[in-house]
């Protein structure tokens, strides 16, 4: 990830000094499950230990661990800060707080914002903010389009160049086809993944929830899963016949899955994530709790 | 050599160093007060040009008028084809005159071809559509033949909007066949799919541009320079654009004109001693009288033979007046 480093920012800050003693560590990376000690020295990780087998330095923190979870940070990289545009309901500080609060080591900031994130100054001086306000490392994504209109290129090498990490028209779809196509050959120029809000408008119409039982019992409009597994077959075809990376955001169906796994097996260099309310709850958190706030753009399927 | 000259392709090795050489001649030529020989007193040439041309139109003309041709001019503005009146009928229209040559111009991939196979004419494309200008490769390999001497394992990069360009499919073709290594570079968005299959290497980046021998920078249209080709000309320039830094002193430029000033070429190169600019001009109409030279009256084997075949245009050749 050495590439990715390059991209994000962080305030200075102090380097921990911290014990974390006899919490269970967890690492399915390198096949860690069971209690340990952590020594962290000028901000990394120096020696693994014993349930409380290691001696704190002078100075340094301890956290007491028994009946905790250590895991390596977490990495987000679909976060909304808002700003610029919106600073009253998210910024900097606060959303990379929150991030450090969770667990979170880096995070990668969507480009929907007022303005949108489409030109080469606007990133640099989103990342000039970074150094002085992100509490963990942040990286912040360009859109695809300019305006994220769908129609015309932004200048994603010029972007790129000012530390753009990727590309997203996030909170829309690249409606158009051949602008996409576009957009992954420049890639081979630009480099950056396109991160994909996958949807086919004409398909969501004016739905507000998954279509099925409980939208038809509710009497809400429904959006059908293959808005979004189609839109997603579409843009990986489109990929692999380029050579392009794209990396698909949010999925919210099984039908979308599916529709990452050919693409997989195609040989398209395809990516997803999934974010935890799309893993925890379906629509019947709406039957349930008749709660409207759980209404989501791509929204939770049974 | 066939009856027609349609398309690089068409062209052997031999051929083209024949009408290179022949070129060689018509220069001698052109240096004198009067610029004319005799050989094509008599015969008629036609200019169809259905697509705007300053430079490739007239010098056909005068190419033409240098050998003493006839000449009918006619442009695609205020002719029958204005009128309606289809390639076809046109051409068929000026066969009653009975030229010996036809050359022309279209929007159309492959109207020179159909041309070829109405007319007994030999025909001559001076570009059609995306396809090919096969004139403006041989004038380049001419430029460059006098000012390096050998052609044989020259670089050359083909810089810029390799898409929409008949001129670059027909330099690829032409380069390569003279023995050349040819980089096309732009873009991925102005580069055709599989053009590798020509023959060539594809690089979106100059870099590395400075071990080419020649580089060719192709003319951006104004249409492509915004929205969906490339994202601005900013960008397009910041990128691909030849200006000073980017040219070595050994290097040779070109390009197939009009220039777009600061946007393929920053001025400080165009008027450089590196640019071949002008003398791709001056070449124009001493490799078009060769053409025109070479495909009525340059005799030759294989001519014969295309004239057998070519039944009406099977008329005995003048006698061979020497040009230099």
């Amino acid at each position: 990830m050495t590439e990715a480093g390059e991209f994000l920012e962080r305030r200075e800050g102090v380097d921990a000094e911290v014990l974390i003693r006899g919490a269970h560590l967890l690492d399915p990376r390198s096949g860690l499950d069971g209690p340990g000690d952590v020594l962290v020295r000028e901000g990394r990780i120096a020696v693994l230990g014993d349930p409380c087998g290691l001696e704190a330095p002078e100075g340094a923190e301890i956290v007491e661990g028994a009946g905790l979870h250590a895991f390596p940070s977490f990495v987000d990289p679909h976060v909304h800060l808002r700003t610029p545009g919106r600073e009253d309901e998210e910024d900097l500080d606060s959303g990379t707080r929150a991030a450090a609060a969770g667990g979170f080591g880096a995070i990668l900031a969507m480009p929907n914002t007022d303005p949108v994130i489409d030109s080469a100054p606007l990133v640099r001086s989103l990342r000039e903010r970074a150094r002085s306000e992100a509490r963990v490392p942040c990286g912040f994504l360009a859109a695809i389009s300019r305006g994220q209109a769908g129609r015309e290129l932004t200048e994603m090498a010029e972007l790129r160049d000012a530390g753009a990490v990727a590309f997203s028209d996030d909170g829309l779809p690249v409606q158009r086809a051949g602008v996409l196509r576009q957009a992954l050959q420049y890639q081979r120029l630009a480099g950056g993944v396109l991160a994909l809000h996958e949807e086919d408008p004409s398909l969501s119409g004016t739905g507000v929830m998954h279509e099925g039982p409980v939208s038809a019992l509710l009497g809400l409009a429904g959006i059908p899963s293959i808005s979004e597994s189609t839109a997603i077959a579409r843009d990986a075809a489109i990929a692999l016949y380029e050579g392009g990376r794209v990396h698909v955001q949010h999925l919210s169906a099984a039908e979308s899955v599916a529709a990452v796994a050919h693409a997989k097996a195609l040989g398209a260099q395809v990516t997803a994530e999934v974010t935890p309310h799309h893993l925890t709850l379906t629509e019947e958190a709406l039957n349930n709790y008749y709660l409207y706030s759980y209404r989501h753009r791509l929204p939770g399927r049974g | 050599m066939n009856k027609d000259l349609l398309s690089i392709e068409d062209l052997t090795r031999e051929d083209i160093e024949h009408i290179l050489d022949r070129a060689e001649s018509f220069a001698e030529v052109s240096g004198r007060a009067i610029k004319k020989v005799p050989t094509l007193r008599g015969r008629t040439v036609i200019n169809l040009f259905y697509e705007a041309s300053t430079r490739t139109s007239s010098s056909f003309e005068l190419a033409a008028k240098r050998l003493s041709a006839d000449l009918v001019s006619i442009k695609a503005a205020g002719s029958a084809a204005d009128k309606g009146e289809s390639l076809k009928d046109t051409v068929q229209t000026l066969s009653a005159y009975d030229p010996a040559a036809i050359v022309i111009r279209s929007p159309h991939v492959g109207a020179a071809a159909l041309v070829a196979r109405w007319s007994a004419a030999a025909v001559v494309n001076a570009g059609d559509g995306k396809h090919e200008h096969p004139t403006q490769a041989l004038l380049d390999l001419y430029a460059v033949r006098r000012r390096v001497g050998s052609l044989e394992g020259l670089k050359i990069w083909i810089v810029g909007d390799v898409l929409h360009s008949r001129v670059a499919r027909s330099n690829i073709l032409a380069f390569r066949r003279m023995g050349c290594e040819v980089t096309v570079c732009g873009p991925p968005t102005l580069i055709p799919r599989d053009v590798e299959s020509l023959g060539c290497t594809v690089r979106y980046s100059l870099e590395g541009s400075s071990r080419a021998d020649v580089i060719y920078a192709l003319r951006m249209q104004s249409e492509r320079m915004e929205g969906s080709f490339v994202p601005s000309l900013r960008e397009y320039a910041a990128r691909f654009q030849i200006d000073g830094r980017r040219l070595g002193p050994h290097q040779i430029l070109m390009h197939p004109g009009p220039v777009n000033r600061g946007v393929e070429l920053a001025a400080e190169v165009i008027d450089s001693p590196q640019a071949l600019i002008v003398a791709q001009v001056e070449a124009g109409v001493v490799v078009r009288m060769a053409v025109l030279y070479v495909l009525l009256a340059g005799g030759g084997p294989s001519l014969a033979a295309a004239g057998e075949a070519g039944g009406a245009m099977a008329r005995p050749a003048e006698s061979e007046p020497q040009p230099a």
